[in-house]
Formats: structure tokens, C-alpha cells, sequence
């Protein structure tokens, strides 16, 4: 990279994470304005956007050339009270704590007391909902049985298509000044709802014009004061491309790029949706861009590496907006989760792979930051040397980028009803979460945690925990005769969590669809300027809402060792083993090295224990798929943790697979830490025997050291061990890259390791940034040390 | 028909070409000082002591070394593993001990994975009879052959057999033009010294495109100790790094495709 990338890699990399008040201050001013008046929500929503894109301070780092910031500088983070109102206790929480924090000064906590927190207390989105959700939801979700994303972020998930390259916000205006034109004519069937939903997003639009506007006359004023003169024409240039994008359509790379990011910001600033927002399929929507510009001769390849570089450096200062209580834990992370696709197939189901593909992993590699993420599509017409690079940069150990089988999640769409063209052109976002990009709007609701309701389901739905009969009483499992009847016992309380979770959802689901639109996401997602509806409404093409599994190794485990010891061998009676959890295994330990030595275990490829897997998968999919959601979608089910699998450990007590208290649960769908003892292969089969196309995405992590890299040969041999799990429908699988020691070393001396990257579960975090127990268990995880 | 393995092992990515599975067979006619594997000496089935830990504790448990398979189970694992094999070019390799110790289910095996079209591998010590290869010949795709000592004295020494049936069998594969790669253990003071690496390459003469060395690593003093046998051993430094690249520099430029740890 050259001085210029290298000053901006170092500034992000140094800026220090902190809240900025400066939003909250803004949003708080625009709502007092409008106290008394009667504005649609809709025109609300986006004027309230306009007030602060209008009124926000600019900033234009030294030497950049993509510009733009969501706050007044990198990693000044803003606060979302309309969302999420942080109480003095999570401010001094958010500065002080140890993992994730944000810096929070006198003049932030100042605002938060005299105007701020007067102004929100009772009102925000989450009061709202917390006091909408009934009681036995709260149990449940005190219990520790799920995590909700949206009581402190909005609905996200989105991810950009192709639209933004074809058209600028003055097209878009146009055509909803069309469409609205069109509803007035339809004097009979329009509502008012929809011409306010109108009227914001071309609000909205209006806004990030202006916003682009303001960056124009900056910069120009920095030209104007600029001595060193290649920058004052780097000023100046860039100028025109602010007083140009997003008002019209991108014409070369520069523009491209540019416009992409106020979008993001728009997006980000708007709300504070889960997963950030994501340019998706960025090597499809540039390369046209790139060609053009090469033959043309106004761009070199060096000029378009420069250019993504910096663009990188955007992503990298813009860390997640802070979260607290349950929601930190879960997500406990700065990584904002923008997952930029590579590869993959064509709208028309060619081999997508290009010039510029090899040229954006060049710059992954080179850049190496957190954010943003990155990943591989490979379909069965991808080349293997695409693989093999992906893999030489997952080698040097940070990371990225994960791989995905597009041939799998073309399956998953297809099967959502999505039309052929648009499941191509989408993708996994977030960790591995598939959609159709540009026209879904997929949401993820929140953890579901598998293992604890298998917990209580041993205390006839009583949780030992929190004291309360919180689940179903389905009967005492020492008068369980056999293990089918255990497994229609567990089946209940599934169902019954389940609905639970699915009867909030919708509660919350119509809050946001009523409460908490968002009209800029809207206008650029398909077909909500069509069919004048909020992206929170249900207005997108396509819309589903997931729960995610969590602890389905551990399940596994547990119910293959209730099998097997007290079913099958008869070696075990319920009494002896549920005394043994109660005391944590002390004065067990006999016990607890037959559970977890001798014991079958997922991961494996042995059906008697992977059998129990597909059990759940299906008993898990069976109590959530095909529910209406209140958008008009449907709900679905996919398999991933970010880092709840620590949350629900923490809450769940000692397990009939040798798993002490609070320990944490296994990850994604991978084996128990240390159960899988028959190489990666296996571990694959196992993972591969449950119905991966019926999810909207599973996670797999695989760790190597580096030695499993060392040659063409080894590369060759890992590209096959991903083409075969791909095969057998695998949606996605990563590659954690490092030596056991190095984590140790790192966790004595932190200092010293400050740069080691770690691929967590779906995203990668700085090892240091990690709980002590979440560091722990990876070094633990299984290294295939065997070659 | 019954073979007893010690071993299956899936996702083998050293014991020839692709992703294999590695078939340990019970038995072996020599008994190398430096064996990796010594719980494949003996043809019987043994019993034996194995630690496992639980944090601070410490558990000691009966280990059966060795198991009766019959062919169909044997199979049925290879089967599990097809998928990988398919994909990356890979197959069967039957180790050991001495596969060819238990030569009439290793034939069996073999002609089996020949009418599945499995790419094989016999991984061995080229210590058996003539008669022998001759009936496997055909049924192996690639021979990996191990020399140890060109030096029959020394060999009979370090390996308790001559290594004049060895080198017979190598002959016989050359002369009939089997795929062979060879694999050599450097094994520091015994067979690493210079006149045993100019006796390797005077024996080969190009003949054999492919040499593997595999330098010797202290690893299998546990397993020595576990199944009772005395590791001779004890204390033997591995070679330095830098000499093990000088050999592969110097079989390269005889012009052997050479490579280090298989």
C-alpha cells in the first residue's frame, strides 16, 4: 500500500472508540421542533434524517478520498435514543468496562442529563416494546432461552443490489413522484399511509443529496485553503464527484465507490440497524466500472487498488454502535458485520469470478482490518484457483475471508420462492445469513438457545436459575421409559419457547412497522417505492424473519449420552446423573470421563450420535418454519452464535455431556471444543447430515494451523475438502489459522499481540477484544495438527 | 475374511496422492529401532494402559491395541470417506506394520477396491516373498516403498531383517515399470551419513523419480512405552533443518522430485 493508504490504515487503526453525542443531540432538537404538530410517522422519520444530515458536522480526514463519517470523526460512534435510550449506568458501563468499550466524556454525560434522557426517558422504541411483551415472555428471555435483536437496534440485515449503480436520487425521486401520481389516480384503493411513506422517502432522498452537497462545498473550501497542489486537485475532484453522486447515476469507479458509501452512512445514520449495511456483491457492481475505466484510460489498476483501500478505511471507522446487558453479550463485538461478497455466479449462471475479484482479495489481504468482512462465494463453476487464493490469504491467519457454497444458498432462495435471477444475485450477509440482495428484507430476531431448554426440560420446565417454573410441565424424566418419550418431552417445550419468541416478534415486528420506519433504507430496496410501503413494513420484494439455533453440538451430545448410558447400556439411572449435574460433577469426575470419553459424539460421522442432531434440526425447524410474519413474510430458522453460545453457557448449568456450568455452548453447527477426534473430514459428514438447504444459513469453523497451509499440494487437498462439503450442500465453512501457542502467548502477554486477528464464530475480532472464557475456548477448539 | 488394524485414519493427506484413508494393519517382519508405529509390530491383537486427563486429573483406562475387521467393515469405512477421495483425486492406502503380513485380506481388500475404481496406495516395507507381489502388483495403483539401509549388515542390525528381499522387490517393481515413490527416514548417526545417502542414490540411479525423506522426531517414545517395548532410542536429537534441506537439495539436483515428511 502506499503512504497515503498506510497514513489512513494507521489513523483508524489508532482512533480511539468513543461515543458521540452528537446525533442524539440532533434527533432530540428535530423532535422538540415538532412537538404539537401532526406529522405522518413516515415524514417524521425522514425529515428527522434530513435535520441531521443538514446540521451534522463534516468531516474529511487528511489525504482520504472516499468521504464521509457518521460521526464528527473515526469511531466517534453516535447514540440512538429514539432506539435505545442508555442510561447514566450504560454510559459509565460503555467507558469503564473491558471488552468493547467506548470512551464517553464529561460533555456527553452532561447532555445525557440535561437533554437527553429528560427528553427519552419512557418513550424510546425499547420502553416501548419491554412494556408491550407479556410476562412470560421476560421470563423466558431472563431464563436465558433467547436474546431479542431488536430491543436495541433496528431491523437490518440489508444489503445493497445493483440499483445504486444504475440510477441516482434524482432518478429515484422521479419515480416516486411516478408512483404517487399512480396512487392518486387509484383514488379508491390508496391510503394516506402510503402517500406519506411517499412523501418521506423522497424526503429522504433529498437528504443524503444534501449530505453530499455539504461534502462538496467542504472540500472545496479545503482545495481553497490547500498549499501542496496534487492534493488541491485530489480536492477539487473529489468535489465534483460529491456534487455529483448521489444526485445521479455513478459514471466511473471513483463514483462508484463514493456513492456507495453515503448510502451506508444514510443507512447507518437513519437507524442503527443490526449488521450496519453491506455493498454485497461488490466485485459484480464495480467490475463494468473498472472495464470502462481501463479501456478508456482514465483508470489504472493501480488507481482502482488505491481507491478500495481507502474505501476500506471507511468501514474500519465505523465500529458497531455500543450495546449493553444481553445484547452486548450476545454480540460482543465491534465488527459492524458489513460482509462483502466475492464471486459467485451471474445474474444468468455464469462463473462470476473476474479481474477485479483477485484484485479486491489482493487488497483483503494487504489491508487486513477488521471491517470490513469478506468472503468467497463458490459455486461448482468457480475455478479452483479462486479457492486456493481465498485460502492463501485465510493462511495469514485473520480471518478472512470465510467461504460459501452459492450453489447452496441459490438452493435455499429458490426455495423461499425467490425468482431464479434474484437468488443469483444475492449472497450471506452479517456472519452467514443468506438473502436476496436488494430486495429482501431478512431479519434476524435473536438467539435460541437449544441446550437450556433441553436443561429444563430435565426440571419438568423449572429453572434452576432464576427459581421459576418458566417452561412446560411435561412430566418427570426418571418415569421416562424410553428416549423417545425424553425427545417428544423436549419437542414440547421447543414448541412452546418457540411460540413465545414468535408471539414477541410480531408484537415487535408491528412496533417498528408502525413506529419505527425507514424510509431512506426503503428507497433503496425493491419494490417498496412500487408498492409504497416501509422496508419495516413488509414493502421489500421478499421478507423473512429467522431464529437462530444455538448449542446444537452440545444438544447433541447430551441427548447421545442419555442414549447411550441410561437407554442403551442401562449403565446410568436418571437419578445418578441429574444428582451429578445438580452438584456440577464434583466428586464425579469418574462420571464426567465417561461422558465425554466414552461417550459417541457429533462430529464424528457416527450416526449414533449425529442421528440426535438431525432429530433436533428437524424437531427446531418443524416448531418455527412457515409462520406468518407480521411484514407479511415468513418465519425460518438458521444455525449461527456470534457469540451467544458464551451468553447461553453462562446460563445454562452442567450438561450429560461432561460440560460444566456456565461453560460455553458449542458454536454454530460445529462439533463440542475437542469432541470431534476424527479430522475434518468427519467432522464435515456430520455437520452435512441434517437438511442445510431448508436454513437461511449454518455455521462451520474449522481450526488449522498454519502447517495445514504449507504447500500447492496442502492448498489443493484443503480446496477439495471445501468442494466436497459443498457438494453434500454445505452452506458455509471458515478456517480459524493459528497455532495454540501463539493464543496463549497472547493471552499472558496482550500487549504484545495487539494486531492478532481471530476468526470467532462468523466474523473475526482482535483476540485481545475477546472474553477470557470466549479466548479460552478457542485455543481449546480441535487443532488438526496432524500434518 | 477377517484383518485385524490398529488404525483407520480418514482426511490422510501424507500417504500419497489426494485425501486418503489410511488403513493400519497389524503385523510387521521388522522391527526398526525408530518404528512410528510400534503397536504394529506384533500380528495380535494387545492390551494395554492409556492415560487420559480430566483438568488436573488423571484417569488410567484398559486400550485394545488392534481390532478384528471383517472386509465389509473395512469397506463400509473406506465408503464413508468416497466423496473426499472422489473430489481430490485420493483413495485407499494400506499401512501398517507390514500390510502384506496379512497378505490374503490385503488381496482381497485390494481386488475389491479395484472393482470400485478406489485409487490404492501399499505403503511397505518390500518384505515378503516375490510370489506375493507378483499377485498385487496389478491391483496397486502406487507402490510407497520404504528403504531404510542400503548396508545389509547395518540393516539387519537396526531392523532385526536383511534387506535382501527388500531390495530384490524394488527391482521387480522397477523392472516392471510400477508407479513407485520411496520413502526414506533420515535417522541421525545410523542412515543420514553421506556414504548411506551416495549407496541410495547408486541402488536407485534414477530409476525411481520420487524420493519422500522423512525425518526422524521422538514422537512414539510414549507409544513404546505404553505397549511395553524398549524405545532404543532415548535421547536421539532430530537433524537439524538446514542439513534435511541440504539432502533435498542435493536429490534435487540429481534430479529426483524429492520432498520432506510425505
Amino acid at each position: 500500500m502506499n503512504e497515503r493508504v498506510k497514513k489512513l490504515r494507521e489513523q483508524s487503526l489508532n482512533a480511539v472508540n468513543k461515543i458521540s453525542v452528537e446525533r442524539a443531540l440532533l434527533v432530540t432538537e428535530f423532535y422538540r421542533s415538532i412537538e404539537g404538530k401532526e406529522l405522518p410517522v413516515p415524514v417524521q422519520r425522514a425529515r428527522c434524517l434530513y435535520h441531521i444530515l443538514d446540521k451534522k458536522n463534516i468531516c474529511i480526514n487528511p489525504g482520504e478520498l472516499i468521504v464521509g463519517e457518521r460521526g464528527p470523526a473515526p469511531k466517534a460512534t453516535p447514540t440512538y435514543p429514539e432506539i435505545s435510550l442508555h442510561s447514566l449506568e450504560d454510559l459509565r458501563i460503555l467507558n469503564s468496562r473491558q471488552k468493547v468499550s467506548f470512551k464517553v466524556d464529561k460533555d456527553t454525560t452532561d447532555a445525557y442529563v440535561k437533554t437527553i434522557i429528560p427528553f427519552w426517558k419512557g418513550k424510546s422504541n425499547r420502553d416501548i416494546i419491554m412494556r408491550l411483551l407479556p410476562q412470560h415472555w421476560h421470563d423466558a428471555y431472563d431464563a436465558g432461552i433467547f436474546t431479542e435483536f431488536q430491543e436495541q437496534r433496528a431491523p437490518g440485515h440489508s444489503v445493497c443490489g445493483n440499483k445504486i449503480y444504475r440510477l441516482g436520487m434524482l432518478d429515484i425521486i422521479e419515480q416516486i413522484k411516478a408512483q404517487t401520481a399512480i396512487l392518486k389516480s387509484e383514488t379508491e384503493s390508496v391510503t394516506d399511509s402510503q402517500l406519506a411513506e411517499l412523501e418521506a422517502m423522497k424526503i429522504a432522498a433529498e437528504a443524503i443529496i444534501r449530505f453530499a452537497q455539504r461534502h462538496a462545498s467542504c472540500l472545496k473550501e479545503l482545495a481553497k485553503a490547500e498549499k501542496d497542489q496534487d492534493r488541491k486537485n485530489e480536492l477539487l475532484k473529489m468535489a465534483d464527484v460529491c456534487q455529483k453522486v448521489p444526485a445521479h447515476a455513478p459514471e466511473n469507479f471513483h463514483e462508484a465507490l463514493q456513492y456507495y458509501w453515503f448510502v451506508h452512512l444514510g443507512v447507518i445514520t437513519e437507524l442503527n440497524p443490526w449488521d450496519s449495511y453491506n455493498p454485497g456483491r461488490l466485485d459484480q457492481h464495480l467490475y463494468p466500472f473498472y472495464k470502462k475505466g481501463l479501456e478508456a484510460g482514465s483508470l489504472t489498476k493501480e488507481g482502482a487498488v488505491e481507491l478500495l483501500q481507502c474505501f476500506w478505511v471507511k468501514f474500519n471507522n465505523h465500529p458497531a454502535p455500543p450495546k449493553v446487558g444481553v445484547t452486548a453479550l450476545e454480540s460482543n463485538t465491534y465488527t459492524d458485520f458489513a460482509l462483502i461478497n466475492l464471486g459467485g455466479l451471474t445474474e444468468n449462471g455464469r462463473d462470476a469470478v473476474n479481474e477485479l475479484t483477485y484484485i479486491i482479495l489482493d487488497v483483503i489481504e494487504e489491508m487486513r482490518l477488521l471491517q470490513p468482512s469478506s468472503m468467497v462465494q463458490v459455486s461448482k463453476q468457480n475455478p479452483d484457483a479462486f479457492v486456493k487464493r481465498a485460502l492463501k490469504i485465510i493462511k495469514t491467519g485473520f480471518g478472512q475471508p470465510s467461504i460459501f457454497n452459492t450453489d447452496a444458498i441459490i438452493q435455499e432462495l429458490l426455495r423461499q420462492g425467490k425468482s431464479i435471477q434474484d437468488a443469483r444475485n444475492g449472497g450471506a450477509s452479517g456472519c452467514v445469513e443468506t438473502g436476496a440482495f436488494g430486495t429482501e428484507s431478512y431479519i434476524l430476531t435473536g438467539y435460541f438457545n437449544l441446550t437450556k431448554i433441553f436443561e429444563l426440560t430435565l426440571h419438568n420446565g423449572f429453572d434452576v436459575r432464576t427459581g421459576k417454573q418458566v417452561g412446560l410441565n411435561t412430566g418427570k424424566v426418571k418415569e421416562f421409559n424410553d428416549f423417545s418419550t425424553l425427545m417428544e418431552a423436549f419437542e414440547k417445550q421447543v414448541r412452546y419457547f418457540a411460540g413465545i419468541k414468535i408471539e414477541g416478534n410480531l408484537i415487535i415486528e408491528k412496533q417498528f412497522a408502525h413506529n419505527m420506519p425507514v424510509p431512506f433504507l426503503s428507497l433503496l430496496v425493491d419494490d417498496c417505492i412500487g408498492n409504497a410501503c416501509d422496508y419495516n413494513a413488509g414493502g421489500a420484494r421478499y421478507n423473512t424473519s429467522y431464529i437462530q439455533g444455538v448449542g446444537l453440538g452440545t444438544l447433541t451430545d447430551c441427548l447421545t449420552a442419555v442414549k447411550y448410558h441410561i437407554y442403551d447400556k442401562k449403565k446410568l439411572g436418571w437419578e445418578n446423573l441429574c444428582y451429578a449435574l445438580s452438584e456440577n460433577f464434583v466428586d464425579f469426575e469418574d462420571l464426567r470421563k465417561d461422558l465425554i470419553y466414552n461417550t459417541p459424539k457429533y462430529g464424528n460421522d457416527d450416526d449414533y450420535a449425529d442421528d440426535q442432531a438431525v432429530q433436533i434440526f428437524e424437531i427446531f425447524s418443524k416448531a418455527v418454519e412457515g409462520i406468518p410474519t407480521y411484514r407479511g413474510g415468513t418465519f425460518r430458522i438458521n444455525m449461527l452464535p456470534t457469540t451467544s453460545h458464551v451468553y447461553f453457557g453462562s446460563v445454562t448449568g452442567a450438561t450429560p455431556d461432561g460440560r460444566l456450568e456456565g461453560q460455553p455452548l458449542s458454536e454454530g453447527i460445529s462439533p463440542v471444543q475437542g469432541a470431534d477426534r476424527q479430522g475434518p473430514s468427519a467432522v464435515i459428514k456430520s455437520a452435512s447430515k441434517f437438511d442445510h438447504i431448508r436454513t437461511g444459513g449454518t455455521l462451520l469453523n474449522q481450526k488449522f494451523t498454519p502447517a495445514f497451509f504449507s504447500s500447492e499440494e496442502a492448498l489443493g487437498k484443503l480446496c477439495s475438502l471445501v468442494r466436497t462439503y459443498f457438494r453434500m450442500d454445505g452452506h458455509h465453512i471458515q478456517f480459524n489459522v493459528v497455532s495454540a501457542d501463539t493464543l496463549r502467548k497472547a493471552q499472558k502477554n496482550p500487549e504484545l499481540y495487539s494486531d492478532l486477528i481471530v476468526r470467532v464464530a462468523g466474523y473475526s475480532d482482535y483476540f485481545n477484544d475477546l472474553g477470557e472464557d470466549l479466548q479460552n475456548e478457542i485455543i481449546k477448539r480441535t487443532e488438526h495438527e496432524s500434518i | 475374511m477377517q484383518g485385524i488394524v490398529f488404525d483407520i485414519k480418514r482426511f490422510a493427506v501424507h500417504d500419497g496422492p489426494g485425501i486418503r484413508t489410511t488403513i493400519f494393519l497389524k503385523g510387521c517382519p521388522l522391527s526398526c529401532w525408530w518404528c512410528h508405529n510400534p503397536e504394529g509390530i506384533f500380528p495380535e491383537i494387545q492390551y494395554c494402559t492409556k492415560t487420559v486427563r480430566l483438568g488436573e486429573k488423571t484417569f488410567h483406562e484398559a486400550e485394545q491395541v488392534g481390532k478384528e475387521y471383517d472386509l465389509r467393515q473395512v469397506l463400509s469405512e473406506i465408503e464413508k470417506e468416497a466423496l473426499f477421495h472422489e473430489e481430490s483425486g485420493g483413495g485407499v492406502t494400506l499401512s501398517g506394520g507390514e500390510p502384506m503380513m496379512q497378505f490374503e485380506f490385503v488381496l482381497e481388500l485390494l481386488q475389491e477396491l479395484r472393482s470400485r475404481e478406489i485409487h490404492t496406495c501399499l505403503d511397505t516395507s518390500g518384505y515378503f516373498t516375490l510370489e506375493k507381489l507378483q499377485q498385487v502388483m496389478p491391483l496397486v495403483n502406487l507402490f510407497l516403498f520404504d528403504l531404510k539401509l542400503l548396508d545389509d549388515q547395518k540393516h539387519l542390525n537396526y531392523t532385526g531383517v536383511s534387506n535382501r528381499r527388500i531390495l530384490q522387490n524394488l527391482e521387480t517393481l522397477i523392472q516392471s515399470r510400477c508407479p513407485v515413490i520411496i520413502r526414506y527416514p533420515l535417522i541421525p548417526g545410523i542412515n543420514n551419513g553421506e556414504k548411506d545417502l551416495e549407496a541410495l542414490h547408486a541402488r536407485l540411479d534414477n530409476r525411481v523419480k520420487e524420493i519422500h525423506f522423512l525425518p526422524f522426531h521422538a514422537i512414539s517414545v510414549g507409544k513404546w512405552s505404553r505397549i511395553g517395548l524398549e524405545y532404543k532410542l532415548k535421547g536421539l536429537k532430530p537433524q537439524p533443518e538446514s542439513s534435511v534441506t541440504d539432502i533435498r537439495d542435493k536429490f534435487t539436483q540429481l534430479g529426483y522430485k524429492v520432498s520432506i515428511g510425505g
